[in-house]
């Protein structure tokens, strides 16, 4: 069984994302309460978080859902 | 990556008494994290989680939030912290409840590099280019990847979350997420070392077209 059009398309959209360095999900959840209250925080890391939920849907939902938890 | 910040004042009462205050200012704190964490989650999942969910992981949070208290820097309000810790616990159960009848192996098939050795009879030519661009694709994944990689790679393709993924590899997704970046750049250097474009090798353009026209 090869991949579908959907994952291959999905496949594509993570290698167009490639970067040197990228924040892992386990540092996005270190600074997420801090992104949340947008608080101090270098433009470095602030980039890393926005691309991080780029590349990863499940970290964009938690952020998301800790706005609803908040909110 | 250390901004630090000011601990606002309702939280350092929390933080002292959790750091170092007696078994009673202990306890009213972990109480009221407890109803914090319960009435957060309420709001975030909704209908997602039942009265009794809510009751278990706001307790499970509280465990968790104490644990990893060492390692708070006060970059945040200790009660957003709290509570991202907990949506965050949250989150990885309804993961694992929604993947649950999901077989590993089943995951790998659906998420399978293996191109399809059977014949496309009735459109010849475009057929064979679509395979021939599935076997580029599936050996390249073989030459370029570990299998630890394949396996990931193709669990998450295969419909599987990071989170869940993670957990069944025994690992973190932290180190799950490192394990695909470093394949996702394996891949796009090997990509472009050959002199294949990406784009053509998986969005495969003008098959669309071709299908409407074999349909005419």
């Amino acid at each position: 069984m090869s991949l579908t059009k959907e994952q291959k398309a999905a496949l594509h959209k993570k290698l167009e994302l490639v970067r040197e360095r990228e924040m892992d999900c386990d540092e996005f959840s270190e600074h997420l309460a801090q992104y949340v209250e947008a608080g101090p925080m270098s433009e470095d890391v602030r980039a890393l978080m926005r691309h991080h939920m780029e590349v990863c849907p499940e970290c964009a939902e938690e952020l998301a859902t800790l706005k609803k938890a908040l909110g | 990556m250390g901004n630090s910040r000011a601990v606002v004042p309702q939280d350092d009462d929390w933080l002292t008494a959790l750091r170092g205050g007696d078994a009673a200012q202990v306890e009213t704190v972990v109480r009221s994290l407890q109803a914090l964490l319960r009435g957060s989650l309420a709001k975030g999942f909704g209908r997602q989680l039942s009265e009794e969910d809510l009751d278990e992981l706001a307790q499970a949070s509280v465990t968790r939030v104490v644990e990893k208290l060492p390692s708070f820097e006060g970059r945040s309000k200790l009660s957003t912290w709290a509570v991202s810790i907990a949506v965050n616990l949250a989150l990885g159960e309804l993961r694992k409840r929604k993947h649950a009848a999901l077989s590993w192996e089943e995951v790998q098939q659906r998420g399978s590099f293996a191109e399809e050795m059977g014949a496309s009879p009735d459109v010849p030519d475009r057929s064979l280019d679509r395979r021939a661009r599935d076997r580029v694709l599936a050996e390249a994944v073989a030459a370029v990847l570990s299998k630890r990689q394949q396996e990931a790679l193709s669990a998450v393709l295969g419909g599987m979350e990071v989170m869940e993924v993670s957990r069944r590899m025994g690992t973190n997704r932290g180190a799950l997420y490192k394990l695909l970046h470093d394949a996702r750049r394996r891949l796009s250097e090997h990509f472009k070392e050959q002199g294949w474009e990406a784009r053509d090798l998986l969005l495969g353009e003008g098959e669309e077209q071709w299908s409407v026209e074999v349909a005419r």
